[in-house]
């Protein structure tokens, strides 16, 4: 999937090595006294096969950054790039299309569809591009995710956690150049939680998922190969993997700053 | 995708049900109207096509003009020596003369006028050679012979109890007269409605009916091997230019078209009331399915992210609606032969008791109920799926979105009470108020069903709720725990409920409101467009 056709559009524009880029964006809600400026200025490339944790305060612009990389939701200004694709003028096919073959999303609220199953569920992706999911792979996700005995159950007959895990295995089924993960912890206690984001951290190395992370959480930043914390509405540090204690450290260093 | 579409449906059985009604109302309107008037009309054909049974051309009396709404003026009748002079022709094998009218009373045992509700109210003559030509049939004793004796129908037999042997009165244009009931006989395989008959020998009928020495139709068979025209062509010059010779089959489809012509009045002014309720239908429906797409926003935007294209989620939403009107289409088709019967009951209560077969369903009647019902549900179904298709991506991560108002929801509940109340007040009146003339009749509860068809698409989604609850009841057993703290959750908080309020109305199957618990959050969107300030929304805050 990787291989995929990158559209001719942009091709002779530079673009990026890595897998997603972006290039001084900024974000602005609502406009006059009442604008709000959410991101001002943002550069980054995301490094291939590793798992890209974004930290920051509240209201930081840590979700804002994620949706505008996802193809959710677009810059102000500034230019974004998708698996070497600029997002800025595709029409809305493009980006469904980009989204297919090139986007995973774990939500906060694990957004499955309460109708289907759970396995259901984790092939929709492919269902909706109109593929037969390999019946290897699907078995092989549904197995790491320990989805194997709960397959027929409906959303609500699953915990938080088990839904969650139905979500990073729809994320994942399609096989993706990049997962997003806004918080995929973020509803679930911490036990279940850290379970979640070892399955995670495995997808990363089984799998060579690229994985950009949003959290709160300095324990959940600690399984990060890198750590971006942004403070309104810039990226104030770019940190290499870290423990716990030291991403603590980090952040009372930037609150104190 | 299609799959996700079903499935999705058939989660929302008791909406989906409850979005169908309004189609399935408007469809059984018009397979009832086509049943109840074909079944009419085949039983016109039935007995016209049977008073011309083994006649090979039928000799009448022309009226002077036709009236065009079928109540045609009397022909006039044409003297006995015709019969005669057709008698005698080369190639008849038989003619026999017959003397009708639609005006023979019989009298009850009360002494009063056995009421035929507006029908008519049939006497004819039957003669000994003509028996081939007698479209009835005895059911017991024998045709009568002679000046007092009388056969008359068995419905009015049975329903007035008299029986073989019995006397009754009969009134044609003079005073009342006394007969004895020698036989009862019947139409067979057909009711001919609230019609009486009676039969008498021919120069009693003649005697009775003011038209002695007077016929009003001759009945031919040819012999063997002669044609039909050339029978016409022979018979043609005994005729003066009162009288007027047709082939059976001819004269039977003649008598039917005037029969007809007031059915298809009835037939028209049925399906006018169904395309109106249709038409309300439609309205119901795109309100309906506008809501159900708000109340999906997550969903759709979620099928978005994960790669849905805005056809794709315009298809499901038509599909869903394509599901709904087949089926309730399907429902309507039979309902309308329920329908068919109530309306039949419903003209018989106003003396308008017309005759029928056995029941007609027409492959037409099937065709154009499932195409139009489909075909409307539909096309109201276009608006709210291309709404569908406008719902962004981002909304699958943002909650607050807004809900568009409900088309009816401008209303007062005042306003909607009244017009429901006026259209009960005036169907009320119409079918049950006493002395009234059957055309302002038939207004007043035209004009009352299309207020009670505003008053209840305006009141929809106020009767829905309650209506949901109930039915929804042990889908909410089944549905469990989540279900119960979803709907907890979205009416202790009615400021945020009042965004889905429109929503709500529908039903209240919140079972799959746990994609998005965070709607409890409150509306984050609007206090960060009204202040732009900084919300913690972090769910361990
Ligand atoms: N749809 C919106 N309309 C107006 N302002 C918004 C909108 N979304 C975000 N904002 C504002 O933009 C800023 C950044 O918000 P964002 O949600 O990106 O922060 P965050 O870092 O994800 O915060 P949190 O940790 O609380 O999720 C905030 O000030 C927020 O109020
Ligand atoms: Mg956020």
């Amino acid at each position: 999937m990787e291989a995929a056709v990158v559209p001719a559009v942009d091709v002779a524009e530079r673009a990026p090595a890595a897998v997603v880029a972006a290039q001084d964006i900024t974000r602005r809600y609502g406009e006059g006294d009442t604008a709000v400026d959410a991101l001002r200025g943002v550069s980054l490339e995301v490094q291939r096969e590793k798992l890209t944790a974004v930290m920051g305060p509240s209201g930081s612009g840590k979700s804002t950054l994620m949706h505008i990389l996802a193809a959710l939701d677009r810059p102000t200004s500034g230019s974004v790039w998708v698996a070497g694709t600029k997002l800025g003028q595709l029409s809305d096919n493009e980006i469904t299309k980009l989204r297919r073959e090139h986007i995973g999303f774990v939500f906060q609220f694990f957004n499955l569809l309460p109708m289907l199953t759970a396995e259901e569920n984790v092939v929709l992706p492919l269902t909706i591009a109109g593929e037969k999911p390999e019946r290897e792979w699907r078995e092989q996700l549904l197995k790491t995710m320990g989805l194997d005995q709960r397959r027929t159950h409906r959303p609500a007959e699953l915990s938080g956690g088990q839904q969650q895990r139905v979500a990073i295995a729809r994320a994942l089924v399609s096989k993706p150049t990049v997962v997003f993960a806004d918080e995929p912890t973020g509803n679930l206690d911490s036990k279940t939680g850290g379970e979640i984001l070892e399955l995670l951290r495995n997808s990363v190395d089984s799998y060579g998922q690229t994985t950009v992370m949003v959290t709160h959480d300095p324990y959940a930043a600690a399984i990060a190969d890198r750590i971006l914390f942004l403070g309104d509405g810039v990226i104030v540090r770019d940190m290499p993997g870290a423990d716990a204690k030291d991403v603590i450290a980090a952040m009372d260093e930037l609150s104190q700053a | 995708m299609l799959g996700v579409a079903l499935k999705g449906l058939a989660r929302r059985k008791v909406r989906a049900s409850l979005t169908a009604i309004s189609i399935v109302l408007g469809v059984s309107m018009i397979s009832g109207t086509y049943i109840l008037t074909d079944t009419i009309n085949a039983g016109f054909h039935t007995i016209f096509t049977g008073s011309y049974q083994n006649a090979d051309v039928v000799i009448t009396g022309k009226a002077a003009f036709d009236s065009a709404n079928g109540t045609s003026v009397e022909p006039p009748t044409m003297p006995q020596s015709l019969l005669t002079e057709v008698q005698k022709l080369p190639d008849v094998a038989l003619a026999a003369g017959s003397v009708t009218t639609s005006s023979l009373k019989l009298i009850g045992k009360d002494g009063k006028v056995i009421s035929t509700g507006g029908a008519p109210a049939l006497g004819f003559s039957v003669t000994p050679r003509g028996q081939q030509f007698n479209p009835t049939k005895l059911t017991t004793g024998s045709w009568p012979s002679g000046p007092g004796q009388i056969v008359i129908d068995k419905a009015t037999a049975s329903g007035k109890g008299f029986h073989v042997g019995d006397r009754i009165g009969a009134q044609a244009f003079g005073p009342a007269r006394e007969f004895a009931i020698t036989g009862i006989a019947e139409l067979p395989n057909v009711s001919v409605g609230g019609a009486t008959f009676a039969i008498f020998d021919q120069p009693t009928a003649q005697q009775l009916f003011h038209k002695v020495g007077a016929l009003d139709a001759i009945r031919v068979q040819s012999k063997a091997g002669i044609d039909t025209s050339a029978l016409l062509s022979q018979i043609k010059p005994l005729l003066s230019d009162t009288q007027v010779v047709r082939s059976g089959t001819e004269q039977a489809k003649k008598d039917e078209q005037q029969a007809g012509g007031f059915i298809q009045i009835i037939r028209y002014a049925l399906l006018a009331f169904a395309g109106i309720a249709l038409f309300v239908g439609a309205f119901v429906i795109a309100n309906t399915l506008s809501i159900t797409i708000a109340q999906r926003m997550r969903e759709f935007a979620t099928l978005r992210t994960l790669g849905a294209s805005r056809r794709q989620v315009m298809w499901s939403v038509v599909i869903e609606a394509f599901v709904i009107g087949v089926l309730g289409s399907l429902v309507g088709l039979f309902l309308g032969l329920v329908l068919a019967k109530v309306l039949n009951a419903l003209f018989v209560a106003f003396g308008i008791d017309l005759p029928h077969g056995s029941t007609v369903f027409a492959t037409r009647t099937i065709v154009v109920s499932l195409l139009v019902g489909t075909v409307v549900t539909v096309l109201a179904s276009v608006r709210p799926a291309r709404r569908a298709t406008r719902v962004p991506p981002i909304a699958a991560v943002r909650e607050g979105s807004v809900l568009p108002p409900s088309r009816f929801a401008k209303y007062s509940t005042v306003t909607a009470l009244v017009v429901l109340a006026l259209g009960i007040v005036a169907v009320c009146i119409g079918t049950l108020a006493g002395g009234m003339a059957t055309g302002p009749r038939l207004l007043l509860i035209g004009v009352g069903v299309l207020l009670l068809f505003f008053g209840v698409s305006m009141n929809a989604p106020k009767i829905v709720r309650p209506l949901a609850s109930v039915i929804g009841k042990p889908a909410q057993a089944i549905g469990g725990a989540p279900g119960l703290l979803a709907r907890d959750n979205a009416t202790r908080n009615p400021a945020r409920t009042a965004s889905t309020a429109s929503a709500l109305m529908i039903g209240r199957d919140h079972r799959h409101e746990h994609v998005h618990p965070d709607r409890g959050a409150g509306g984050p969107v609007a206090a960060r467009q009204a202040g732009g300030q900084r919300r913690h929304r972090h769910p361990r805050r």
